[in-house]
């Protein structure tokens, strides 16, 4: 494992002041904040990150991206640390990396690319192209998107490990595709994360993927935490209220309601939900924060939701 | 391997990799960069019509590619295809359909002026629409003129005005080379809209249903190019406005 400096000290920090709560959760310098450890380091990750998918596909557009750029401010500040993104989505990371050139790249990213060709020999180049447009020299983590050419691209990332070009290798799906192919990639091959879509509608991947990931000591992103907006649009557009019992787990809006639900779950590392507003980033991370929900009371917020 | 696993899956959603305020800023965007062309096109649109009304064939092809190219350029190549590999499709589609305009226009011998009839009217309609409405329904949508929709610029009421050109003046044999295209992008463009939830978004996909189905009339019942007053007695065409045939001078 080749741990940089600015990770070490992170890893120092948090640790001295970690009350860990179970094995994989523990509270760092802010009290209220719940991080949690990446399985093969150790190493805390904030369990609100940041996907890019639709999001920050601007294109040229300067007003956007300046838009965009106040987002991702409103992230870092409020202690966010992954970041998200994938050559397949269009002009994003570009404008990560206008967006990060504008802020500076904050000590707490972690930084998180996909490998999407179905050239196998492209690894590297593909690596290096997302590298010079998010304008930083190394990924945190390099995950392949989709399970294209996995075989070919893992071994090449393996070597990028080795080399100190990348610090985590992951494989991602998405809408619960390939969930067999990924279980059995989960326990042939050495991982450090996957990526997959849990969310409090579509939790399959409670039954297999997310024992599987603990067995094996695999970190766990969650995408699509309201299901790709539908599932906060439609909660939101019937005004359904919070139960009265949110309070108990410091929900104030039904976006940290959907999130706590996930990061709650103990094999999840972190989510990432997408925004493009300021307002709703800052509703987003307020989820890290106060009490989380405990086995029961993940069952009633399931309860509660299929209810309305 | 294939990029996209199990591809019946997925819904159009699934593509649409952008959010419909980034789509309509595109527009205001393309305004900001070439108004006021989009002037020079509403009155292009007009004379477009107009040659097409008057049958001139060959002008008509080759004004017509005045804004499939500019459409392709400003919106699709320029703009569109920093967030798709779609936008750079219809970039290049658009640039294809031109020299395919122009072998109809220069293949096809000039006819009769306008003859009002099911599919002529119905293409004159279609065309209107394509200049008038765009903006019009941009207003309903909340959405301000400097980010409508306008002929020539933008791709949905450009397509909508050639619909109603071929509908006025090609033959049905050639819908198989000039109208593949145009569906497409309609297809595509309801697609896109509908996962937008945006408003009107299959108006240009009720045109082109409306424009096919008045091609099939077209092709079944006018085949022939004139109806004498004889054949209008008994055409079972409704509405139809005969040729008049030349009646001998009384002596």
């Amino acid at each position: 494992m080749n741990i940089s400096r600015r990770h070490s000290l992170k890893l120092i920090g948090s640790g001295a002041t970690a009350l860990a709560a179970s094995p994989g959760i523990a509270f760092a310098q802010d009290p209220k904040a719940l991080l949690k450890k990446i399985p093969s380091s150790g190493e805390e990750l904030p369990v609100i990150g940041m996907g890019t998918w639709r999001t920050f596909n601007v294109g040229s557009d300067k007003v956007l991206r300046d838009a965009r750029t106040e987002v991702l401010k409103a992230f870092f500040a409020n202690g966010g640390g992954m970041v998200d993104c994938s050559p397949m989505y269009g002009s994003a990371r570009e404008v990560v990396g206008y967006a990060l050139k504008k802020i500076g790249i904050p000590k707490t990213l972690f930084s998180a690319e996909k490998i999407w060709t179905e050239d196998s020999s492209a690894t590297r180049a593909q690596t290096a192209e997302s590298a010079a447009m998010w304008g930083i020299k190394t990924f945190d983590l390099m995950q392949i998107h989709n399970l294209v050419a996995w075989k070919e691209h893992l071994a090449t990332l393996r070597e990028m490990k080795k080399e100190g070009l990348i610090r985590y290798i992951g494989i991602t799906t998405s809408h619960g595709r390939r969930h067999a192919d990924l279980e059995k990639i989960m326990t042939s091959e050495e991982l450090d994360f996957v990526q997959l879509t849990y969310n409090l509608t579509h939790r399959e991947v409670e039954k297999r993927l997310l024992p599987t990931a603990i067995d094996n000591g695999i970190a766990v992103i969650a995408n699509r935490p309201y299901d790709g907006g539908n599932l906060i649009g439609r909660l939101q557009k019937k005004e359904a209220p919070l139960p009265a019992w949110a309070t108990e787990i410091d929900c104030k809006t039904w976006a940290d309601f959907l999130l706590k639900f996930i990061v709650s779950q103990p094999a999840i590392t972190c989510a990432i939900p997408a925004t493009s507003k300021v307002s709703h980033m800052n509703e987003n991370m307020a989820a890290r924060l106060g009490n989380m929900p405990d086995e029961a009371t993940r069952k009633r917020m399931i309860q509660y939701v299929e209810n309305l | 391997m294939s990029m996209i696993a199990n591809p019946g899956s997925y819904s159009v959603s699934n593509f649409i990799s952008f959010m419909d305020e980034v789509y309509f800023r595109l527009f205001e965007r393309q305004f900001e960069a070439w108004w006021p062309a989009h002037l020079l096109m509403l009155g292009l649109g007009i004379g477009i019509i107009v040659l097409a009304c008057l049958a001139k064939i060959r002008t008509l092809a080759v004004t017509l590619a005045i804004p499939f190219a500019a459409c392709a350029i400003t919106f699709h190549l320029q703009l569109y295809a920093e967030l798709t590999p779609v936008g750079k499709f219809f970039g290049w589609a658009f640039l294809i359909q031109i020299p395919l305009i122009l072998i109809w226009g220069f293949v096809t011998k000039s006819r009769e002026t306008f003859r009002p009839n099911i599919p002529t009217v119905t293409g004159a309609a279609i065309a209107t629409f394509g200049i008038v409405a765009y903006p019009i329904l941009a207003l309903f949508a909340e959405r301000e003129l400097p980010g409508a929709e306008y002929f020539g610029m933008a791709p949905d009421p450009t397509i909508c005005l050639f619909l109603g050109i071929a509908l006025i003046c090609a033959r049905p044999i050639w819908f198989l080379l000039l109208l593949p295209i145009p569906l497409l992008w309609a297809a595509t463009t309801g697609a896109t809209l509908d996962s937008f939830e945006a408003p009107f978004a299959m108006t240009l996909p009720i045109i082109a249903t409306i424009t096919v189905a008045a091609s099939v009339w077209k092709a079944i019942f006018h085949r022939q190019p004139a109806f004498s007053v004889a054949d209008k007695m008994t055409s079972p065409l409704a509405g139809e406005i005969p040729q008049m045939k030349k009646q001998p001078k009384p002596d």
